[in-house]
């Protein structure tokens, strides 16, 4: 079924929606969010919030995007869930992808200097805008959708070494973008 | 862990838009793609007649590969082919030819020289050594099965905004020789050897020669000019506003001289707004692409913000059909004159130019409508790619090869070195050499040599010079000429007492 067809039946409260939604996305999201939590069970309970979550904001939400959307409401879901639950055991899922990306934090400036959301996600955007396609594909599987490293290192035909070393320097690039922007977390 | 500010990050990355998740989607692939479109990259047409390396005071040469920051820090480990630098240089590449069946013997120099801690730093010598540069002079002896006139083409690593003085000069039989300029496809920055590899793939050579893209879309084009607005106490920063109401299905907007603006691609309003004192040009561009904007105003303001509205600042409209080809090609005689003289760029050919950055956005996307909603300021945007994207540039010149004889082609060029900006290894500048890689020559003999080596010291190589606590023992080393690749780090050696 189109998104279109699904998100007008959201629209109309009809609770086909959700079982529209689950057929075509569920797969989808669930894989997303076993890579951030690295539980089944919490995979599949995170994927039941993310329904619920999607009724109750569509409408007023008209995603231009379904999948996208889906895709954020599953992350922000897991990542709860993880700050609730899994924090203080280092599970691996967010707790890897977090402490990658800790790779990427500026140093901080010594101007003050709030933190704009816009500015930040300027910055981002930018600096995705410039990598290559595949550079971009390949920082996005890891840090939106969570893809494992040995995944990635078998998409690309890369040894886990190598493609580790290639996402250092992407995160090392981010920073240095996100420093020379003057961009304070 | 700093774990509140990590997920800022991570709720950032959460908010990148729709058509990076949706093209992050699928698996990554394992054969890199150049382009959507037919296979990249312009005939850029330069006469170079002349030693270009020499060049007076004043020129500033950027490095072809370099992106600041990006590198694993952990430190210069050398050339070896599963080991990467934080700023590759590329090797120095072997001649190729439109032509089968030429052989050739081949020599490669590396000539220090410009490490000898003595030399005066003039203005001849100074960047150079500030970069810790070696001459190299390729050097081959070519045949033919067939006599004839063969087209040749020398490869070097560049990108379109790296000084003109990058690039090598080509003699034959000790005549210098006039040389066209093609530029090759753009890819990811390489930062080892098998980064390089990957960057020229198969059949760089052609995709280089093939036809560009050109855009016939057509754009309704409103442009602002005759800007007026004084600075003052009360009108700091005097602003024109264009705001706008597009569908935001049908309708695709960017920007050219702008310096800012908000867009909310799924209501449909945006801005964009032009600081009089700080424009660009005398006129700022805005391009619709698709169904034209639903509703439009100008305002001035008082203030960069757009917060203090402004009676006297604003500026006249002027609503046209144009074609985001022609458009373009405006964009970049404009765009041309913000540059030095000796920047790679200027010598180009326009349309050449023009082709490139119709291929930028037809890479993003083969719906021009999306490809342009991806921008994330403006078609300047295209063009910092266009000249700062990574690629190999060849000259192409031709040679005559009687029968029975041989063809004595000399290449001089300037290569700067591979190296570590942090870590253990930021003492060191690799060198490295490509065998074969793109070419079509058969290589009967290959020999590599150096010198300058009071100059340096060696840190590793795997040429087979004999060396002794750094020293060079033996300058000149036959090569294995079906061997891809060898690799040497070299440092300044210490000043004698």
């Amino acid at each position: 079924m189109e998104d279109t067809v699904i998100i007008a039946l959201y629209w109309e409260r009809n609770e086909r929606a959700i079982e529209e939604t689950r057929e075509k996305y569920g797969g989808y999201c669930y894989g997303i969010a076993l890579n951030l939590l690295h539980s089944p069970e919490d995979a599949e309970e995170t994927v039941s919030d993310t329904w619920h979550a999607a009724w109750n904001a569509i409408p007023p939400e008209k995603p231009s995007s379904l999948r996208a959307w889906l895709g954020r409401v599953v992350r922000n879901l897991s990542l709860s869930r993880w700050n609730r639950e899994h924090r203080k055991k280092r599970d691996p899922g967010i707790t890897e992808l977090l402490s990658e990306l800790e790779d990427c934090l500026p140093s901080p400036v010594t101007v003050e200097s709030a933190l704009e959301e816009k500015e930040l996600a300027a910055a981002l955007d930018a600096w995705l805008w410039k990598l290559s396609r595949e550079d971009r594909r390949l920082f996005l599987r890891r840090y939106w959708y969570g893809t494992p490293l040995q995944q990635l290192a078998k998409e690309r035909g890369l040894s886990p070494a190598r493609l580790a070393q290639k996402m250092l320097r992407l995160r090392r690039s981010l920073k240095t973008t996100l420093e020379k922007e003057g961009i304070s977390l | 862990m700093n774990e509140d500010r990590v997920l800022v990050l991570y709720d950032a990355i959460t908010a990148v838009r729709e058509e990076y998740i949706e093209e992050a989607a699928a698996p990554c692939r394992k054969v890199r793609h150049w382009g959507a479109w037919a296979a990249a990259a312009a005939c850029l047409f330069l006469l170079i007649g002349g030693w270009s390396f020499l060049q007076p005071l004043g020129f500033t040469i950027v490095n072809p590969f370099f992106r600041a920051g990006q590198g694993d820090g952990t430190g210069g480990s050398g050339g070896q082919d599963d080991t990467a630098y934080h700023y590759y240089a590329g090797p120095v590449l072997p001649l190729t030819a439109e032509e089968e069946g030429l052989t050739a013997e081949r020599e490669v120099e590396y000539d220090f020289s410009l490490y000898d801690v003595s030399l005066k730093d003039d203005g001849r010598y100074a960047y150079l050594r500030s970069r810790q540069a070696c001459l190299v002079t390729d050097s081959y002896m070519l045949t033919a099965g067939e006599p004839g006139t063969f087209t040749l083409y020398y490869p070097f690593a560049a990108t379109l905004a790296d000084d003109t003085a990058l690039v090598p000069t080509v003699k034959v039989n000790g005549e210098v020789v006039k040389t066209e300029l093609v530029a090759g496809p753009e890819g990811d920055t390489p930062f080892s050897w098998e980064d390089m590899k990957a960057l020229m793939g198969d059949d760089y050579l052609n995709r280089s020669l093939e036809a560009l893209p050109r855009l016939e879309e057509r754009v309704t084009v409103y442009a602002l000019s005759d800007f007026h607005g004084r600075e003052s106490k009360t009108a700091k920063n005097p602003t024109v506003e264009f705001a706008y109401t597009q569908d935001p299905v049908k309708t695709a907007v960017t920007t050219w001289g702008f310096n800012g603006g908000s867009n909310d691609l799924q209501g449909g309003k945006g801005s964009r707004h032009v600081s009089i004192r700080e424009r660009r040009g005398s006129t700022a561009y805005l391009l619709v692409l698709g169904e034209d904007l639903t509703d439009w105003s100008i305002r001035g303001y008082a203030d960069g913000a757009c917060e203090t509205p402004s009676e006297g600042v604003g500026a006249t409209v002027t609503k046209y059909e144009s074609t985001l080809g022609e458009m373009l090609a405006l964009f970049w005689k404009d765009y041309r004159g913000a540059f030095l003289e000796n920047k790679l760029q200027v010598l180009l050919n326009k349309n050449a130019l023009l082709g490139l950055s119709c291929g930028v956005l037809l890479d993003r996307s083969s719906n021009l409508l999306a490809a342009v909603r991806t921008l994330p300021f403006g078609l300047e945007d295209v063009f910092d790619q266009v000249l700062h994207r990574s690629r190999v540039l060849y000259l192409r010149f031709t040679a005559d090869i009687p029968a029975g004889e041989a063809v004595d082609i000399r290449v001089s060029l300037v290569k700067y070195p591979s190296y570590d900006h942090t870590g253990r290894g930021r003492e060191r500048r690799g060198f490295d050499l490509a065998g074969k890689l793109g070419s079509n020559i058969a290589f009967t003999r290959l020999e590599a040599s150096v010198t300058g080596t009071e100059h340096i010291v060696v840190y590793r190589q795997d040429f087979g010079f004999e060396t002794e606590n750094g020293v060079l023992k033996t300058t000149r080393v036959a090569l294995d000429p079906n061997r891809e690749h060898w690799y040497m780090d070299v440092g300044a050696a210490p000043k004698k007492k």
